[in-house]
């Protein structure tokens, strides 16, 4: 969730290192959970210049959407996510 | 309206508040699929069990004063729906009450993969009531004008067991529910935690009007439940605006 909501924080479309910084992950971590969302393409990965970015696709913003009503459910009945 | 002027009020605040409590056991059932957190499996059993009973009571009790059929049959039938109701409003505060200490307990986050097993002890509360209803319907196939006083006396002792139980159950949420609040602080969790306290308000005016055969504050008491439940809508439609707009509304 903190993946997702960190590349729509910016913009929807997002570089690894910011993705690194905002999630507070390690490096090797990142870069599996980032393997798993594509697979279930949640994320696209694309290269421009030489770089690699991170979108959001349309599948992806509905299940951070559908996540973050999980959320605030959950913590209505005062439980932690 | 041959028995009470105001039933009607009560079967509407019984099947507006038993649509809501299925609607919370809805997104419970369906947030537990994405969560696998264990006690919002118990929050969905719970209000599943607390809204089939209210919906049941209702229809029955339209049923009776609407005149639908034979009148001796519908006052079995609510009689017995009545227990059924009141027995499957044991098992759901329990698996509540369960839940809620689970939840408070539990350490860290309380997500966890392998809550399925976990969630049978619960489970084991309501099966026990839900068979004691079921030795209530067994004289439903009994008739006469004896068997009906029977049925109505011990329809009002369950009744009265069952409150003094739900009181009891409900009161272990709302103290769990206070204290996780008191941590969290989080205005959503208001919302719920005032439903629980409403719903606990209704129960001990049930009481009330159960030991003093009130049915003035019987639909008093419906009427404050019904704002519980009133409450629990509010916050599944807050709710449902924070998917779009982020966490602004917390």
């Amino acid at each position: 969730m903190d993946i997702l909501q960190a590349i729509r924080d910016d913009g929807g479309v997002a570089k690894p290192t910011h993705i690194l910084q905002k999630a507070n992950l390690s490096h090797d971590r990142l870069t599996k959970h980032l393997g798993e969302l594509v697979d279930k393409n949640l994320v696209s990965e694309n290269q421009e210049n030489g770089n690699r970015y991170y979108t959001l696709t349309e599948n992806g913003i509905k299940f951070l959407a559908e996540l973050e009503k999980a959320e605030s459910f959950v913590a209505g009945f005062g439980l932690a996510f | 309206m041959a028995y009470f002027p105001f039933l009607d009020l009560t079967i509407t605040f019984d099947l507006l508040s038993g649509i809501v409590a299925l609607l919370v056991s809805y997104y419970a059932f369906r947030y537990n699929r994405l969560l696998e957190n264990s006690t919002l499996k118990f929050i969905s059993f719970g209000f599943m069990l607390l809204g089939l009973g209210l919906l049941a009571e209702s229809f029955v009790e339209a049923l009776v004063i609407f005149g639908i059929g034979d009148i001796f049959t519908a006052r079995i039938l609510a009689i017995s729906t009545s227990s059924l109701y009141h027995l499957l409003q044991i098992a759901a505060y329990f698996v509540f009450a369960i839940g809620y200490i689970r939840g408070a307990y539990s350490s860290s986050s309380s997500y966890s993969s392998k809550a399925a097993s976990e969630s049978t002890s619960g489970s084991q509360g309501a099966v026990g009531a839900t068979a004691s209803a079921s030795a209530v319907l067994v004289l439903v196939s009994s008739s006469g004008l004896r068997r009906l006083q029977q049925m109505a006396e011990l329809s009002r002792a369950v009744s009265l067991v069952s409150e003094i139980l739900t009181v009891v159950f409900l009161s272990m949420v709302v103290f769990q529910g206070t204290l996780i609040h008191a941590q969290s602080r989080n205005r959503l969790a208001l919302f719920v935690l005032l439903s629980f306290v409403l719903i606990l308000v209704a129960h001990l005016v049930f009481l009330g009007a159960d030991a003093f055969s009130s049915l003035i504050w019987s639909l008093v008491a419906g009427g404050i439940q019904f704002a519980g439940f009133l409450s629990l809508l509010i916050f599944l439609l807050w709710r449902s605006r924070i998917g779009s707009a982020g966490k602004a509304a917390q």
